[in-house]
This record gives C-alpha cells, structure tokens and sequence, in this order.
C-alpha cells in the first residue's frame, strides 16, 4: 500500500474490485480512494469495463445442436466395423494356426503320445483326429510341396525354403500378422479422448 | 430448470439414458455456446466446441458430482476446452507461419456480425476478440462463470499469480481498446 502521497497501484485496485485484498490493505486503500480523485477515477474505469463486461448478453443459438451429440455419442458406443473386422480376422487367423499345428503335432508323433493318457477317448478321438489329419496333411503335404518348389527357386538353400515349415515359426508369424492387422485396422479408428481439463467433477 | 429435477435427469444419463441427456443438452446449450462464442469469436467453432463440450461431458459423466450444480461445471469445461483449442491453434498457426517462413499473424476473429445484439455489444465482443486467448478466458471464467482466483488456476491448469495476471491485463487491454474507439 502506497502513502497518501503515492498513487495506488492498478494491480492492488483490481485486487480491491475482486474483493482480494487484506482488511487492513483494504482500509488504507479506502482512506486513499477519499484523498485521491486520481486513484478514484483509475477505479471508476476498471469499474466500468467489468460492469460493461458482465452486462454482455447471451447471443442466441441458431439451431439445436443435441440430437447431433446424442448421434456421435451412439456412434462411439457402437462396436465399430475395424473391431469387427479384426475380430473376424483373428478368428481365421487363430483357425488357421489350429489346422497348420494338428498335421505338424501328428507327424511330430506327440499326438498318439497324448491320447494314449485318455485311454478311454483314445479310440473314438484318435479316430477322429486320424481322419482330421489326413485330410490336412494331404492338403498340408500338396502346400508344402507348393511352397517349397516356389522357394527353391527363389532361395538359394533348400534348408532356409523348408525352414519355414517349424510349427514354432509358423505360430510366431501367424502372430506378427496379427499385431500387424490388429495395428493396421485399430490404428485407422480415432479412440475417444480422454478429458485431461484440470476440473474437479 | 429446478435442481431436483436436473438432479433426477443427471442421474438418469448415468444410468445410460441418452434421452434424458438430450433433455439436459436442450436445457444448457444456449449458455454453453455463449461461452465458446465469447472465447472462440467464431460462429462455427463456437458450435463445433459446444458439441465437443457436451460429448466430454457425457464421457465424464460416471465421474460428476451430483451435489454441484450442472451448469456452472458443464460452462468452465467448455471454456476450458475453448482454451486449449486456442492455444493448439496458436502453435500450428505458429509452426506453420515458420515453416512459411512468414511472421505469425493474428487471425481476425469476429468476422460474422452478430445481427441480434446492439451496436455497443457488438463493438464490445469484437474488442474481447482482440485481446490474447488467456486474457479472453481470464475474464470469461472471472465475470461470466464467478470463479475466484484459485478455481481459474485450477480451470486454466495454470498457476494462480499468472492467471491473476492474465485477467488483470486482460481488463487493462480491454479499458484501453475501449477508450480508443471512443477517442475516434
């Protein structure tokens, strides 16, 4: 607080109109306000651009804006197409890996090695998972011979052409690609925002 | 609307209830676009921003405190998001101004003239408009939303002696920018 003989500052006057200032910093600066027509007519000023300010109306909206907000809130609530796209991919994807693995388990010979434990299914699955795995290893075996006469002449080593065929391999690739899809088709859909405003709610 | 009401509606958006949040939307959209409006001085932004606000809000809603009133919150989280939208705007008007290799300008805002209030009004918005965007919500959330010093911080996400500065210019500026249209 400035003497009778200083000017009060414009921050303190502003202070005093928000009602922020000390009891006693605000005595003084009434004692001066009395004195000084310089002050006072500093404060008249600040006065009237609040008292214009607050007496601003509100302008009118021209049109209804709440069905378009419950619309885009439904859109966001609803399973999108790139979910459902990944999910049904994924669901190939996981039937495949399936397919590739009961063919590379059987000739691995761990197959029979299990179902001998279950020896009450060990008949009527080992049957039935015979039939199945025929049926795929000679689809497997035809792919196989597909692939590897279309690497051979692609790669130099026959070993790297039939490397690929390692059922450990094959899950793992099988999982690249669908980290890969799942990033291709997740990464095009804008996920909602967070609010990160500093509110209390 | 009675707060018991506004009460019993709130409740029912947090059940999911989206006709019982087009209800409230009808009931606040006119003062939460007057905030965008005054913040943002532009017709379409202001509309583009009260949406978002609303859609925030209903993200937000599990979390709203039921005992506050709805409308002063749902206000302070449009200016809030007003601000932040100005000051994004600001960085890539800047960014692409340097990589244009031309100084930053400030963009007119205002432009539509607002047909249904006075003249004096008027001048007075399109004076606001000109001031800088943290001294525009300074005064928004100050003269227009009632917070005290410490919730604009907390508003603002900014420390409470810079946002006293902020609307302690902001009235400065707007004093003087005044006082030149009536030297004129």
């Amino acid at each position: 607080m400035n003497d009778q003989n200083q000017h009060i500052q414009e921050d303190q006057l502003q202070a005093y109109l928000d009602g922020a200032l000390e009891s006693t910093s605000m005595d003084d600066l009434q004692a001066h306000l009395e004195s000084c027509s310089t002050c006072q007519a500093q404060l008249d000023r600040l006065e009237a651009v609040m008292t214009r300010l607050e007496a601003m109306p509100e302008i009118d909206l021209q049109r209804d804006l709440s069905q378009l907000v419950i619309e885009q809130i439904k859109k966001e609530n609803a399973i999108s197409p790139a979910i459902t796209w990944t999910l049904v991919v994924e669901a190939i994807a996981a039937g495949a890996v399936i397919g590739a693995l009961i063919p590379a388990l059987q000739a691995a010979g761990w197959l029979p090695r299990i179902l001998e434990i279950k020896l009450s299914l060990q008949a009527g699955l080992n049957n039935f998972l015979a039939q199945l795995s025929s049926t795929w290893l000679v689809w497997w075996a035809g792919l196989k011979l597909q692939i590897s006469h279309t690497l051979a002449s692609l790669l130099p080593m026959k070993s790297l052409s039939m490397g690929i065929f390692s059922p450990w391999i094959l899950v793992g690739m099988t999982g690249v690609l669908i980290i890969a899809i799942n990033a291709l088709l997740l990464g095009r859909r804008r996920l909602p925002e967070h609010n990160h405003h500093q509110l209390q709610t | 609307m009675a707060a018991a009401r506004e009460r019993a509606l709130i409740e029912q958006v947090q059940a999911g209830d989206l006709d019982a949040y087009g209800e409230v939307i009808r009931e606040y959209q006119t003062s939460v676009y007057s905030v965008c409006l005054r913040i943002l001085g532009n017709v379409q932004e202001a509309e583009d921003l009260t949406q978002e606000a609303f859609l925030r809000a209903y993200r937000n809603i599990s979390h709203y405190d039921l005992a506050r009133p709805f409308g002063p919150w749902m206000r302070v989280l449009a200016a809030n998001l007003c601000y932040n939208h100005l000051k994004k705007a600001r960085l890539d008007r800047v960014q692409l101004d340097d990589e244009r290799g031309v100084p930053d300008q400030d963009h007119q805002r205002g432009p539509e003239i607002l047909l249904e209030v006075s003249q004096e009004h008027q001048e007075l918005y399109q004076k606001i408009w000109q001031l800088p965007e943290n001294q525009r919500v300074a005064l928004e959330l100050r003269h227009f939303q009632g917070l005290s010093y410490q919730e604009m911080s907390e508003a603002m996400g900014t420390p409470l002696n810079t946002v006293r500065s902020h609307l302690y210019r902001g009235r400065r500026n707007l004093a003087e920018l005044l006082e030149e249209k009536e030297d004129e």
